[in-house]
């Protein structure tokens, strides 16, 4: 599958674009670029390509890539050392990196959080994109455990993130959401039905790994069903991975 | 060419101000020039304006394509060990997204369907303590990765292969008994990578969740022990 984000992106006149029609072909500019047998750092190193040669790029996994030299030996190196390499025409390549505050551009994210509501144990999936640096939005699916009643709800948020300059990253969120609720014990509690809620809240994201996002959270909502209003709160804590 | 020198420092002017007072100061020591000028000033209309054709190529940015390896799809199958229950076959289908060497986000589908508890087995067939549809047994779990102990096996003397021992842990749910019940997955297995897009792996896995349909308030473990196949792509 040729992915947008793990493509290559590399600036060529038009004379030079067309010799690497099948594969991208790059020079190495460190003094040595080390092939280890395997996608990690753990796997031995067999295999040194030399300063001025040409390696040939085949596939990338996580944050390796597959290349094979001229002589034919296939090995895989670190996009790290990848990165100083240049295109036939002189011009570095721009590998695709994902390095800390890139979660801040626009891009997608996946995750999901546990936490409580109220006193009730909850999970929830979440999808967010972000359009701008200071604000994206998300859509949200969970379940709540009660012992009486357990709720699908499903939601949709705002989110501001105007602070960007610490590794901590506090957020506001504004959203609506919907519960629909299911009793346990159906012989005590029949038919309860849906209930809308709006709700605001707030947290702070935390960058780990290459691409991982922890966010905690905490919300209040304002529950309203058969004309009736109560306030909830709930407190989780998400993992998010972003592309 | 007065004309001239006033126009270049007038577009100069703003932004350069520094720059434009020392080449006054040269046009000052060169005033000789001027008198030269004036002699030739009859015919000397504005001259026309030089367009300077810039010798840029436009640059072509090619993307290239290429192979990706992050999404990992499958299936399984094996046997769940359902607390008070007995143990019964088990099929699912999971997917992982790799971020990265050390790390992956898994989901999984699994479904079995729980057979008699003892007490239903020994009191005879009219004592049954749920119905047939509630024996389903559906669990969907979001577990977070941790390739602990990635190797090598070495099938024979000329074929090895990547593996990974890892472990995961995550939340979901278990539809069981006609409930739904929050349920924390633990569990550890062991990843063979066949082929770069092919691997094969087995899974030892604890859904542990609090039921009330036999005891009040048990926390229950229900052990899965699985095998299968995913691809990458």
């Amino acid at each position: 599958m040729a992915f947008a984000i793990a493509s290559l992106f590399w600036a060529a006149s038009s004379s030079a674009a067309d010799q690497d029609s099948d594969g991208v072909v790059l020079y190495v500019v460190d003094p040595f670029v080390e092939m280890h047998t395997a996608p990690g750092r753990g796997y031995p190193i067999f295999h040194v390509i030399e300063k001025g040669e040409q390696v040939e790029i085949l596939k990338r996994k996580t944050n390796w890539y597959k290349v094979r030299t001229p002589a034919g030996e296939e090995g895989w190196t670190k996009a790290a050392q990848l990165g100083r390499t240049l295109a036939p025409t002189g011009i570095p390549a721009d590998l695709p990196e994902v390095s800390h505050g890139e979660y801040l551009e626009s891009s997608w994210r996946v995750g999901f959080t546990a936490g409580r509501f109220e006193d009730s144990t909850a999970f929830s999936l979440t999808l967010g994109y972000r359009p701008l640096s200071w604000a994206g939005m998300e859509v949200e699916a969970g379940k709540i455990y009660n012992q009486s009643v357990t709720s699908d709800y499903y939601g949709a948020n705002l989110i501001i993130e105007p602070f960007h300059q610490w590794d901590i990253t506090p957020y506001a969120l504004a959203g609506v959401s919907r519960f629909s609720f299911d009793a346990r014990q159906k012989i005590l509690l029949s038919d309860i039905g849906d209930a809308d809620a709006i709700n605001f809240g707030g947290g702070a994201s935390y960058y780990i790994g290459r691409n991982f996002l922890i966010r905690a959270e905490y919300r209040v909502y304002s529950v309203s069903s058969n004309s009736d209003t109560t306030g909830l709160s709930e407190w989780k804590i998400g993992l998010n991975t972003f592309f | 060419m007065e004309n001239r020198i006033e126009h270049f420092l007038l577009s100069l002017k703003g932004t350069r101000t520094g720059l434009a007072a020392l080449l006054l100061a040269g046009i000052g020591s060169a005033l000789p020039l001027k008198a030269l000028a004036e002699e030739t000033e009859a015919d000397d209309k504005p001259a026309p304006v030089q367009v300077i054709a810039p010798e840029v190529q436009p640059r072509t940015i090619k993307e290239a394509d290429i192979d990706a390896e992050f999404f990992e799809v499958g299936g399984f199958a094996g046997l769940l060990s359902i607390d008070n229950f007995s143990t019964e076959p088990l099929i699912g289908v999971s997917a992982a997204f790799h971020a990265t060497e050390d790390f992956f986000i898994q989901f999984n589908y699994g479904m079995a369907e729980a057979g008699l508890t003892s007490f239903e087995e020994l009191s005879g067939s009219n004592v049954r303590l749920l119905s047939s549809s509630d024996r389903d047994f559906n669990y969907y779990d979001f577990l977070l990765g941790y390739n602990i102990f990635p190797g090598e096996i070495f099938f024979s003397d000329t074929l090895a292969f990547n593996s990974a021992f890892y472990l995961v842990g995550g939340v979901g749910n278990t539809e069981f008994g006609g409930e739904n019940n929050f349920t924390t997955t633990f569990g550890t297995g062991f990843r063979v990578v066949l082929l770069d897009w092919l691997t094969v792996h087995v899974d030892f896995r604890d859904h542990m969740f609090k039921s009330d349909l036999i005891r009040e308030d048990q926390l229950t473990h229900n052990i899965e022990l699985s095998s299968g196949l995913t691809l990458f792509f």
